[in-house]
């Protein structure tokens, strides 16, 4: 059957616990260019963060050098200014002097043959970005503890360390886009990170807790070993995942497409670049980080697991290529499917399965 | 067990569309913010001088919103919006799109005046006069101003005496549980009872009586000729003319032009006028440019209207002012500054009212007067004061006294804060732009909606269909909730809000996502597709209902701990979380079981987007 047809019936056979060396080494890179980026480049913070005055008018074809001769008279040879879309906008490090915001205003007014009051003008003190960001940081700090402690509580600890390694690192490669970029950091390209690591939260519970749900009957064979364990799951939930990020993808580069084609609608573009960046990265990282982390921690902070890996090991030969072998070698989600739901298998409740037959290589 | 189903399906869709549709009818729909339709925002930051922390900073926030709020009220801007945010103050001005204006509006002073008080005019006497000859006299009126007495009682506006205290020097205090104008005056030898008497007469009550032997009856329009007097002779009169019409109530204090009205009434007619109710009234705004005012005040439950002369010194003269308890009532101590600008206006002012000269001050009382709003109007005891030794008292409670300090003492706003080019924010959102956005993020909702329905459909079919009725169903209700509370809580859509539901329509199919995905799954382990239906929406509601509670608390902390815009769109993220939830439990759970019911259905399970070969291939499971 095509892999379509496999995936429709929910039939997949991915092997992930394969694939984690290699994602690593694709995350670890992405992670390495995202901090980089942000060492050097820096973020190119907007006038919120920064302070200072901002304008924007419909360009109706000015050029910034135009627009760049039209300020000089007013000392603002050196704001910085860009045309996109037809929209002019001009920032400088005006502070206090409202005399001249409203010149530069003036000015655009005359240069563009824009009204007046169509000009948009934003003035934002110096000091105020600094309270945004530590509002913005202290309530992240509580957030990731909130969730640390809800997730420990309801799901285990081991979960809800990776599930935080996940978001993290969406956030940082998020961030690093915008840094590698220089995208304009704006008060709603926080709402978009703040929606990635909901998102990204959200997706990483939804996996851990069929994981979960799964071990609960599982624990009664202590046979399937838990990267075999959690690669059932991930099999089990891969199309939900795959829908679900389709879904909210979809409604994002539509915002991202007609925020591109209707002028003026910057925000949604800035917000679209993050939260397709973000969606897919929440999407991937509970696979290929949330789930590795658990499974690395389990296997050594829960001896059961660790006592099942070693004779599996064992059983292989014990030697270095066994322990590799065993790593990256996991039962069949056939198998594992087989072992653990019989054909009355209550799915629904829980409840201790029935029929089970013994894997192949156990 | 179907009947229960078929219930809450009826019930949720009733009240969705219930809902929507009294919405609509009633004209609610979310206010826009200013990033939508355009307009100012200043956002005001205190200055860390105050030395509050706690809950006394978030009441001075409180109550320096509300002095804004007041202020900006008066001034007519359209919807204004201000709201205390963590520790700051956010401004919005919906239509002003200049920033200069909008920082002219939220001011960094407010205008704190001191004007001689011409004559007093309340809100009692004007009931007297509109129920005249029908002796119902109004019970805030004090029944013997009616009989048109000048016994120095009745000039008092109010039993009560409110709207007046006292001027003092310090230590000299006499506290008059009373407090009315007439009772003041007799602290000082001077005022005999017939200098009250002549000087009170001319009080509103007296004037005001409804068998008005007022010298000009012809003229000013009594009682019975209310209706006429609007089109009467004096709103016609020409400046000359008001000259020409000589002393008309000679026992007016006053009787000079009044010159902030349209129509040039001697100053008598107006205070007639404002006594019959037709609210001839200086506009608050306009308190700075005109000579003559006539500003009201509340006191108590009462209105006040006071008829006041120039203004003889403003806020800047001010030092400080702190209340205080003094032997049996709280009082309030004003410091001037020294010199010229400071004491000296001061006892200028206080000469004049406690001599009550003609010219300038006939009724001994000088108004406090902030942002158009006469505040207080005591009399003066004093000639001449020391600048820290004066004493405002006039039976206060403590709060009357904490909130006269603080207008004395900063002028308007119990904080101070920073300019807010430098310590703030200053937006000016162009209309156009500000539609262009929300038109932007209408239409891409839209497609998203559009696109992700196709694909639900193709990929799940009726389920797929009933996801998205669900939405609908979710997305009415949201709308209700949240055109409700702007109209109540004055929550304003921002582009954040409005991008933050294009993205929430792709996340809430989530949980149907996830029940479609296990139903599947439990079809394949060979159940029927009746049982499976039964059978995964518990277990699937659960992980949805853990995943959105974490949702939930995340958006909890970013509510209680940020401010602006990110506050908005944790709002609606929660909403989106709980309705989600409700949507899934009472309209998803029965349209699924129902559709599951029809043996059509049963028959064909691509219907439900799951492989008809899927179910054989489960019942191969079995067999193996």
């Amino acid at each position: 059957m095509s892999g379509f047809s496999n995936a429709y019936r929910n039939n997949t056979n991915v092997n992930f616990p394969r694939m984690w060396p290699r994602a690593a080494l694709v995350i670890g890179a992405l992670l390495l260019i995202s901090v980089v980026a942000l060492l050097v480049r820096g973020l190119n913070l907007g006038i919120e963060f920064e302070g200072g005055a901002a304008w924007e008018v419909d360009a109706h074809g000015v050029s910034t050098a135009e627009a760049r001769d039209a300020l000089r008279p007013l000392g603002l040879a050196d704001a910085r200014i860009q045309t996109g879309d037809d929209i002019l906008r001009v920032r400088a490090e005006l502070d206090q002097s409202d005399q001249k915001v409203d010149e530069v205003s003036q000015a655009l007014s005359d240069l563009t043959g824009t009204p007046l009051d169509e000009v948009n003008q934003t003035v934002v003190g110096a000091s105020w970005g600094d309270e945004i960001t530590k509002k913005a940081v202290r309530a992240l700090i509580v957030f990731f503890i909130v969730i640390a402690i809800y997730i420990t509580l309801k799901l285990e600890w081991a979960m809800a360390v990776a599930a935080l390694f996940a978001v993290a690192n969406d956030i940082v490669v998020t961030v690093g886009i915008y840094a590698l970029f220089q995208f304009e950091v704006t008060s709603a390209t926080v709402i978009a990170f703040l929606t990635i690591m909901g998102y990204s939260l959200y997706d990483t519970i939804v996996v851990f807790d069929k994981v979960k749900d799964n071990e609960g009957r599982l624990a009664a064979t202590g046979k399937l070993s838990y990267p075999g364990l959690m690669n059932m799951s991930l099999n089990q939930v891969l199309m939900r995942g795959v829908n679900t990020t389709v879904t909210s993808i979809l409604p994002v580069l539509s915002l991202l497409l007609v925020g591109s084609l209707i002028l003026g609608a910057v925000t949604l573009q800035e917000f679209g670049i993050a939260l397709l960046i973000g969606l897919l990265s929440g999407a991937l990282s509970s696979f290929f980080i949330a789930a590795p982390v658990t499974v690395w921690l389990k296997e050594r902070f829960d001896s059961r697991y660790a006592e099942a890996r070693e004779r599996a090991v064992a059983r292989a030969g014990g030697t270095k290529e066994a322990r590799e072998a065993v790593r990256s070698q996991v039962s069949s989600v056939e198998d594992a499917k087989a072992q653990l739901q019989g054909p009355d298998a209550d799915f629904g409740t829980g409840g201790a399965p029935r029929g089970r037959k013994q894997g192949k290589r156990r | 067990m179907k009947s229960k189903g078929l219930s809450s399906l009826v019930s949720i869709v009733v009240i969705a569309v219930g809902l929507l549709a009294a919405t609509i009818a009633a004209g609610n729909k979310p206010l826009l913010g200013l990033d939508l339709k355009g307009g100012a925002e200043v956002v005001l930051e205190p200055v860390d001088d105050s030395g509050l922390s706690g809950s006394d900073l978030d009441d001075a926030l409180d109550q320096a919103a509300e002095i804004i709020r007041n202020r900006v009220d008066g001034l007519g801007v359209a919807e204004p919006d201000i709201t205390v945010q963590g520790q700051r103050i956010v401004v919005q001005l919906p239509g002003i799109d200049d920033q200069e204006r909008a920082l002219e509006i939220v001011g960094q002073t407010a205008e704190l005046r001191f004007r001689p008080v011409l004559d007093v005019i309340s809100e009692g006497s004007i009931e007297a006069l509109a129920s005249a000859g029908e002796s119902t006299d109004g019970g805030s009126t004090d029944g013997g101003s009616t009989d048109g007495g000048s016994t120095d009682g009745e000039a008092t506006p109010e039993p009560d005496g409110t709207p007046t205290a006292e001027v003092t020097p310090d230590g000299e205090a006499t506290p008059e549980p009373e407090g009315t104008p007439a009772a003041e005056t007799t602290t000082e030898p001077e005022a005999t009872p017939e200098d009250g008497a002549t000087r009170q007469a001319t009080t509103p009550d007296a004037e005001a009586t409804p068998d008005a032997e007022t010298p000009a009856a012809d003229e000013t329009p009594s009682a019975e000729e209310t209706p006429a007097a609007e089109e009467t002779p004096p709103a016609e009169a020409t400046p000359e003319d008001a000259n020409l019409l000589g002393p008309v109530g000679d026992d007016s204090p006053y009787d000079g032009p009044f010159d902030c009205n349209p129509n040039p009434l001697r100053t008598d007619e107006m205070v007639s006028r404002v006594e019959l109710g037709e609210g001839i009234v200086t506009a608050p705004a306009d308190d700075a440019a005109c000579d003559i005012v006539i500003l009201t005040g509340q006191f108590g439950d009462e209105t006040f209207h006071w008829l006041l002369g120039p203004t003889l010194l403003t806020g800047s003269s001010l030092d400080g002012a702190t209340s205080s308890f003094q032997s049996i009532e709280y009082v309030v101590r004003p410091t001037f500054k020294g010199g010229a600008e400071g004491i000296d206006k001061f006892n200028e002012a206080a000469t004049a009212c406690y001599n009550q000269s003609t010219d300038i001050c006939p009724s001994g009382q000088l108004a406090i007067v902030l942002d158009g709003t006469v505040v207080s109007a005591p009399n003066v005891n004093a000639p001449v004061f020391d600048r820290d030794q004066i004493t405002i008292s006039g039976s206060f409670d403590q709060q009357e006294a904490d909130d006269l300090a603080v207008v004395l003492r900063y002028g308007a706003l119990p904080l101070r804060f920073k300019d807010p080019a430098e310590g703030g924010f200053v937006r000016v959102v162009s209309a156009t732009l500000g539609k262009d956005s929300l038109r932007a993020g209408i239409i891409a909702g839209l497609i998203g909606f559009a696109i992700v329905a196709l694909y639900m459909i193709a990929y799940y079919r009726l389920l797929g269909l009933a996801a998205i009725l669900s939405l609908l169903v979710s997305g009415s209700l949201l709308y209700t909730i949240v055109s409700f509370l702007s109209e109540t809580r004055g929550l304003a859509l921002t582009l954040a809000g409005v991008t933050g539901l294009v993205v929430s329509v792709g996340t809430s199919l989530d949980t149907n996502v996830v029940y479609f995905e296990h139903l599947k799954e439990t079809v394949a382990n060979g159940r029927t597709l009746r049982s499976s239906v039964d059978r995964s929406f518990p277990v699937a509601f659960r992980t949805i209902f853990w995943a959105n509670l974490a949702s939930l608390i995340g958006a909890a902390i970013l509510y209680f701990l940020t401010a602006g815009s990110v506050r908005g769109f944790a709002l609606m993220l929660g909403l989106a979380s709980i309705l989600d939830l409700v949507a899934t439990y009472f309209f998803l759970r029965p349209v699924v079981r129902l559709i599951a019911q029809r043996s059509s259905v049963v028959e064909r399970p691509g219907l439900f987007g799951i492989p008809a070969d899927l179910v054989t291939s489960g019942q191969e499971v079995t067999a193996r």
